[in-house]
């Protein structure tokens, strides 16, 4: 009620202040947790006042918890343009800086640059401490690393990770022994943590300490690296039919990584010339992959040049067995394509239960059913479709069509309207 | 306007994006903290004399400015040896080509040893030109005629050839049966009598499977960019290269045992490959320094077999159990205690490691108590454990070099051409990294791939050989100072090959203890002097141990030092 009460006071208003009460309707929705129509909230706040400073960075908020991690970013830095003096945002363009430096390995001195800024603004927030910790330790400044995380622990004793970082840092510097004390800290305070375990374990056999490893190597993360460690302390204790055990553990490993690790290089070829329209060529590097190792994610791929070629059956044979939703989806797509859409839905329900918030799944179950004349259903789907994505606006003009055939000529017009104005 | 801490909004939002895994058990590639320089005077100083020397022709090896294949970045190594047996080391170096098509020059070059500082290009008259993607070489008397003989890998056809011992050569690859079907990028390369019967026999590593057409061209999919930077395509991804054994008859002919050698079933990115006695057995084992890939350790079986047992003897990954871009090795007994340690180098942001072999074939990774960990700069190739002062205490030397032609311009901390780096051995296993201090021809940047190492001017030091990409040689002349002395021991075998390849010297001077052995590859995909260098520190004699490949034994007192010496296998000091 309260919801609609602003919802209804903002329509009377001067653009700028619908839009800011929008926006408080967005906030509202998302401390109920409903963020997929606070994003479209924010979505529309913005496009009555592009200045809104807030909107930006709540619309910027969801798309990172949604894993929309460039859309995030660009989202931040639009209020950080509106106000330079925005502390939070700019803390997110720090974190965010600091995420993509990582994954790609370069932009450490942007995202230095960033959380340097972060902290002139909030210098009692550890969090961008923390993201400078952590690309001093990149940049191989170990002495830097430690002060920032040792900042953060003064100004959030709690802050998560900060101990397990830090101690990293210790021994990247070969401070091992400082580094033994805090691991324990963190493996006390998160049993469950088995990289803790596993890094405490390294730790230990560095100090030439292999009993006291072997527990904490035993129970820490999976890797071939583990398998090489214990191989190695079992060989030193004498304990020879264990180190065997260990060595062929780390061989079964690293063979299974490298058939991966061509597979995926081959279905990377194969991307490349569907791209290029070469669509036998991809199909059979897609299946010189499979033939490689049993990857769900390759065998999606191969559906979708399949498709393209308009092979539906094999994907149906392909892929009936599996429980991916996004092998359930190009399933739906099979059934489409051969016109059986009452399967096509079949398959995108199983998909949707497991994965609700999968748009492109809403979006065929919706327009499926527009094409069926199923317009309740459509509206339904696109619906939920649109307010997983508010700004795409091919998915609002599909909702639009289903409100309009539903009689809803207001709120078709008005979808129209949001879509045009959204970047396509 | 609702109030909202974002703290208190980040609690609602399920799984905010995190940072901070590191890579988990790596040494993490940061380098090492530098100590304080120990102030010791090195007595060794290389200067390039490449120009003077007369070795003024580049070695071609693809595109000068951009490279967008694999193939034309990896490079090639070259040899240092007798080829007319006159007592002064000549050089072989290898070439490449280029993709639009080779220049005039793009040849493989022998240069003959004028005696007094110069060299002669006789390539043509020793029927050695050839032009193509040259890798790896090999020297040995694989027919035991007393002349040396080569062995090229290729991209394409391997060659072979046999020395006529007039000053030319033979390519015999077809009636030595060594032909192939299939088209590979033939890489490391050894000559080793893997069955001790007197005749050499050769084991060729092959790096990838590698099509111009097959592979895609920089950034064109997600496996073809470094640091976000486009660049060529692989090894990661490409299909991993074989192994190949070929037993020699005794009558110049070849038979691939490859399979039942047990060498065939390993794939791996196969680099530089030597053959040395690293478990003290007396048979020849075989280690292939691998590139992203855990390296191989075949250990001879002593019955035409061999296991690999790379992982289980400490060689195939560093001590974190993290697999390193392995290109070349250097082969050498740094804490004179008789055994045979590894020096194996790697790609930026690496340290090159160092294994210490207990004398068992068993390996630990010294890597960061040596103090080579300071060193995360450069991509490592050629290398070598040598006594560059002959202060008796053998030191480390690589060259360097990135593969990628554009980074630098985007990344200048990963510059295309860097410099030599010297580690001077400290004694009691420490090592204290040198360019500057140990001269001009150190601090020079090029993009170096092999380097070869032996005693050009026979003045008792050791003189370095670089192959540069796209460049002219460097010729580093070493002029040592301090007064240290030094013996060679070049080795003639009888029963054993006439190389001697795997023959294993063990000196002792001042209560040091030194292991080196006859090797037909190392550095990366090159050959060194076959005459082994000590250096003796103040020490003016040395006793010499002798283990032939065939088994006997020999040994000399009280050899006088300064002096190259002749040994012959069950004859003595020639």
């Amino acid at each position: 009620m309260l919801l609609y009460l602003i919802l209804a006071a903002a329509f009377f208003q001067p653009s700028g202040q619908r839009g800011a009460a929008l926006v408080d309707a967005g906030i509202e929705l998302s401390h109920a947790g409903r963020f997929n129509e606070a994003a479209d909230k924010f979505v529309q706040a913005l496009a009555l006042d592009p200045n809104l400073a807030e909107a930006h960075y709540l619309l910027g908020l969801i798309r990172q918890q949604d894993g929309r991690a460039d859309a995030a970013l660009q989202s931040f830095r639009a209020a950080l343009k509106l106000n330079p003096r925005y502390t939070a945002a700019q803390a997110r363009v720090c974190e965010l800086d600091t995420v993509f430096a990582r994954v790609r390995e370069t932009g450490y001195d942007k995202a230095l640059i960033s959380c340097r800024r972060a902290v002139l603004l909030d210098p009692r927030d550890p969090e961008p401490h923390f993201h400078i910790g952590w690309i001093q330790t990149k940049l191989g400044s170990h002495a830097d690393a430690i002060q920032e995380f040792t900042t953060v622990l003064r100004l959030d004793p709690k802050f998560s990770r900060v101990r397990f970082e830090l101690a990293m840092a210790y021994i990247d510097s070969r401070d091992i022994d400082r580094a033994i004390p805090l691991l324990k800290e963190v493996v006390a305070a998160e049993p469950g943590n088995t990289n803790a375990r596993f890094q405490l374990g390294v730790a230990l056999v560095k100090k030439g300490d292999c009993d006291a490893a072997v527990p904490w190597l035993e129970t820490g993360s999976e890797s071939a690296q583990k398998h090489y460690l214990l191989a190695g302390c079992f060989k030193k204790m004498n304990r020879e039919a264990e180190a065997a055990s260990e060595f062929a553990k780390v061989k079964q490993s690293r063979e299974g990584a490298e058939a991966s690790m061509q597979a995926k290089y081959l279905a990377a070829l194969a991307h490349q010339k569907l791209v290029a329209g070469e669509l036998d060529k991809a199909i059979a590097d897609y299946r010189a992959a499979l033939a490689l190792v049993k990857d769900p994610t390759i065998a999606i791929d191969l559906a979708v040049a399949l498709l393209k070629k308009g092979e539906a059956q094999e994907v149906l044979r392909m892929l009936a067995a599996e429980s991916d939703p996004l092998a359930r989806y190009q399933v739906a797509l099979a059934y489409t394509k051969l016109g059986r859409p009452d399967e096509a839905r079949s398959a995108l329900e199983l998909a949707l239960r497991e994965k609700p918030g999968f748009v492109e799944a809403w979006y065929l179950l919706g327009v499926n059913a527009l094409a069926q004349e199923k317009h309740h259903e459509a509206d339904r789907a696109l619906g939920m479709a649109v307010r997983l994505r508010p700004d795409e606006p091919a998915i609002r003009l599909a909702w639009a069509e289903a409100l309009q055939k539903l009689g809803k000529a207001q709120e078709a017009r008005e979808q129209r309207q949001l879509a045009a104005k959204l970047p396509k | 306007m609702t109030q909202y801490t974002r703290r208190g909004w980040l609690a609602a939002l399920a799984a905010p994006l995190t940072v901070g895994a590191q890579g988990i058990a790596s040494r993490g590639v940061r380098p090492q903290p530098r100590g304080k320089p120990s102030g010791l005077p090195f007595h060794a100083r290389f200067s390039d004399i490449a120009d003077a020397a007369g070795l003024r022709l580049p070695v071609t090896y693809g595109d000068v400015s951009n490279s967008d294949y694999i193939l034309e970045t990896i490079g090639c190594g070259a040899a240092v040896f007798d080829y007319d047996n006159d007592g002064w080391l000549d050089i072989f170096l290898l070439s490449g080509t280029r993709r639009q098509g080779a220049p005039k020059d793009a040849s493989n070059r022998l240069y003959k040893n004028n005696r007094d500082g110069t060299f002669t290009d006789v390539t043509a008259k020793a029927g050695l030109l050839r032009q193509g993607w040259a890798s790896a070489v090999t020297v040995g008397d694989y027919n035991n005629d007393g002349h040396e003989d080569l062995f090229i890998t290729y991209w394409g056809q391997n060659v072979l050839y046999r020395n006529n011992g007039d000053g030319t050569f033979t390519d015999v690859t077809k009636e030595a049966g060594l032909l192939e079907s299939v088209k590979r990028w033939g890489s490391g390369c050894t000559f080793v009598d893997y069955d001790r019967d007197g005749h050499l026999d050769l084991f060729v590593a092959n790096y990838l499977e590698f099509d111009f057409a097959a592979v895609p061209g920089p950034g064109e999919n997600a496996h073809c960019s470094w640091k976000g930077i486009p660049v060529y395509c692989g090894p990661r991804g490409l299909p991993p290269g074989r192994f190949s054994l070929y037993r020699n008859n005794g009558e110049g002919v070849f038979t691939d045992v490859s399979a039942s050698a047990g060498v065939a079933k390993a794939r791996r990115y196969g680099m530089t490959a030597v053959a040395a006695d690293f478990d003290n057995d007396g048979w020849p084992d075989i280690y292939v320094a691998c590139d992203s890939t855990p390296s191989l350790l075949f250990r001879n079986q002593h019955d035409g077999t061999f296991s690999e047992e790379g992982l289980e003897r400490g060689v195939a990954l560093n001590e974190d159990g993290m697999e390193q871009a392995g290109m070349g090795l250097g082969i050498g007994d740094y804490n004179l205690d008789g055994n045979l340690d590894i020096f194996k180098t790697h790609f930026t942001d690496d340290t090159s490691i160092l294994y210490r072999n207990d004398g068992k074939g068993n390996f630990a990774d010294a890597t960061i108590s040596s103090g080579l960990g300071v060193e995360t700069r450069y991509v490592g190739w050629g290398a070598g454990i040598v006594d560059l002062d002959n202060d008796g205490l053998p030191d480390l030397f690589l060259v360097t070099g990135n593969v990628y032609t554009n980074v630098e311009e985007k990344l200048p901390s990963y510059p295309h051409r860097t410099p030599r780096v010297v580690f001077r051995n400290l004694g009691g296993g420490k090592f204290e990294e040198l360019i500057e201090q140990a001269g001009p021809g150190i601090a020079e940047a090029h993009s170096s791939r092999g380097c070869a190492f032996g005693d050009f001017d026979n003045d008792g030091d050791i003189d370095v050989l670089v192959v540069n990409l796209n460049e002219p040689p460097s010729l580093l002349r070493n002029d040592v100072t301090g007064g240290n002395h030094w013996i060679k021991v070049k080795l003639i075998g009888v029963k054993s090959n006439r190389s001697a390849i795997g023959a294993r010297v063990v000196a002792r001077y001042g209560g040091k203890v030194q292991a080196q052995e006859v090797l037909a590859q190392s550095s990366f995909y090159a050959v060194d002097d076959r005459r082994l260098h000590f250096g003796l520190g103040q020490q003016r004699t040395v006793d010499l141990e002798i283990r032939w490949p065939s088994g006997g034994k020999e040994v000399f007192s009280n050899v006088k030092a300064d002096r190259i010496i002749t040994v012959k296998e069950g004859i003595g000091l020639l």
